[in-house]
């Protein structure tokens, strides 16, 4: 279907209500920041915000990832690294 | 300091028994003949000792892996396996065993202990290997009477009948008919769909009307400039004064859009819907309706297929930093080892492409952030809902297709990610409701 070169027109919502509709959308972005902030800050106290259970999946997951291959590869890999690191941060 | 005491139990005399005398903190009830594995008891202690407001705890055998809790769920399935740590105190301020229940003590507690809002915690660890009764356990024979009795002491009217495998199959009674706004944002388009072109909106729109058995709807279509006005006039002749018909002059943004329609919205409560869909079963207003009106849900959503009849969405999947969507691909009648395809349940979030909310709640949460115009906009929405304790449930009886393209690539702006991230990154990286992620078992 070809885009046609100038808006349709039809049966619209009161355009008369604009005002009512730009204040509604301002109380949404506003409500959004809030919980938005909300979440941000939860995140740096996250293990109080998580239930028992979502704290003993989390600590499951993370028992397989030190046991996977590729994070054993990975550790070995980026070793020397933060022995030189280490070394250095002793040294200073 | 000493850890709690256990009693295990294997059978409903000595459970029975134990609840009536026993001086340990905790029952464990083996069920189906189960075998506890050699931890078994060791893990349970621990978890107690961490988290001692634990009332009934249940993990893992052999045979699956189970999500976290959920009161929905439950409902629909004893799921929570052949292990159940009872706190004997608490089983005991239950009153006890009820006569009506015996073959099913263990998912009667349970439901009991739900319903008086104990803390039940999953512990994600193999607690013993299945015995030869373990089908037993969620025969649905036994579980029907067991939910019947449930909700009526809950005060909730549904109708309960046998589904597929385990899972039973609750048709919530609606509390009213409440007016619902479904909310369609649209540019018009069209697509080739079984060999025919077909205008998208309009055949959602067509296939919606003439199918749904629930009447009291608007259609609130939020729509482009470059809509066609041919689109337009059908969608006006098609609904007519259940045409709510708003404009949208900016570039794309899915959420401002959907926010939009939200404002223009009369209806209590929300049917956030993409354009490209077809109905499958005439009842899906009902159904949705029927969970989001339960107690601290919060969004419902349904079952959606490719064009070719597999799976595109079995709810939101949030792991390693990443939102999928759970079972794409399978085929139409796939299932795992707990039936998680059958069963209404719980789920981190689902897809906006199909989601029923109650227009407060939607308000209570911002509507859709503008931070994410074209993605991600659904799972934060949900993460927001789920930050003020309200759930999201997927319901397999909800069915329609969803033609997006099976390879499609959804282009994401980094900061998209970024704003994500900076949200909820510790809630995305691992699903507590489909717990098979992130392991080698699929």
């Amino acid at each position: 279907m070809a885009v046609q070169d100038t808006p349709w027109a039809g049966r619209e919502a009161t355009p008369s209500a604009s005002a009512r509709v730009e204040s509604a959308e301002r109380q949404l972005a506003l409500v959004d920041r809030v919980l938005g902030l909300e979440a941000a800050l939860a995140e740096l106290a996250v293990e109080s915000s998580l239930t028992p259970s979502e704290q003993l999946i989390a600590e499951r997951q993370l028992v397989r990832l030190r046991g996977s291959a590729a994070w054993r590869i990975g550790n070995a890999a980026t070793a020397p690294a933060r022995i030189a690191r280490r070394t250095l941060r002793r040294g200073a | 300091m000493h850890g709690p005491s256990l009693h295990v139990v294997r059978d409903e005399l000595e459970l029975g028994e134990a609840i009536a005398g026993t001086e340990a903190d905790f029952i464990v009830l083996v069920r189906g003949g189960a075998v506890l594995s050699d931890d078994a008891n060791d893990t349970l202690s621990e978890v107690i000792g961490r988290f001692p407001e634990s009332d009934l705890l249940y993990g893992d055998d052999d045979g699956a892996r189970r999500p976290a809790f959920s009161a929905v769920r439950l409902r629909g399935q004893d799921y929570l396996g052949p292990v159940l740590a009872l706190r004997t105190e608490r089983a005991r301020s239950l009153g006890g065993l009820r006569p009506e229940a015996t073959g099913a003590h263990g998912y009667d507690l349970a439901l009991r202990l739900s319903a008086a809002g104990a803390s039940i915690v999953y512990v994600p660890s193999v607690l013993a290997s299945p015995g030869a009764g373990s089908d037993d356990i969620h025969a649905t024979a036994r579980t029907l009477p067991i939910v019947r009795h449930h909700l009526g002491q809950l005060g909730i009217q549904a109708e309960v009948s046998h589904g597929r495998g385990s899972a039973l199959d609750l048709r919530y009674a609606l509390e009213a008919r409440p007016l619902v706004s479904i909310v369609i944002p649209t540019r018009g388009g069209s697509a080739v769909i079984a060999g025919t072109d077909r205008v998208m909106v309009v055949e959602a729109v067509r296939g919606i009307s003439e199918r749904s058995s629930y009447d009291n709807v608007e259609f609130v279509i939020v729509a482009d400039d470059a809509t066609p006005q041919s689109v337009i006039d059908e969608l006006d002749a098609l609904l007519g004064e259940r045409l709510v018909l708003v404009r949208w002059s900016a570039p794309f943004n899915f959420s401002a859009k959907m926010n939009r329609g939200a404002v223009h919205a009369n209806g209590e409560y929300l049917l956030l819907l993409n354009d490209d869909i077809e109905l499958v079963s005439p009842d899906w207003i009902e159904r949705l309706l029927g969970l989001a009106q339960q107690p601290d849900v919060g969004l419902a959503s349904g079952l959606l297929y490719f064009e070719d009849g597999t799976v595109q969405h079995g709810g939101h999947l949030y792991a390693h930093g990443q939102a999928g969507h759970i079972a794409i691909g399978w085929p139409a009648d796939a299932d795992d080892e707990l039936g998680s395809m059958s069963v209404d349940r719980e789920v981190s979030g689902a897809t906006a492409a199909c989601a029923m909310v109650s227009a407060d709640d939607f308000w209570a949460v911002g509507g859709f952030s503008s931070l994410l115009p074209g993605n991600y906009n659904d799972v934060d929405f949900c993460l927001k809902l789920r930050s003020l304790g309200r759930s999201v449930i997927w319901s397999p009886h909800v069915k329609l297709y969803h033609f997006e393209s099976k390879t499609r690539e959804a282009t994401v702006a980094p900061s998209e990610i970024a704003a994500l991230r900076s949200r909820w990154n510790s809630r995305i990286q691992v699903d507590a409701y489909w717990p098979t992620t992130g392991d080698d078992r699929r």
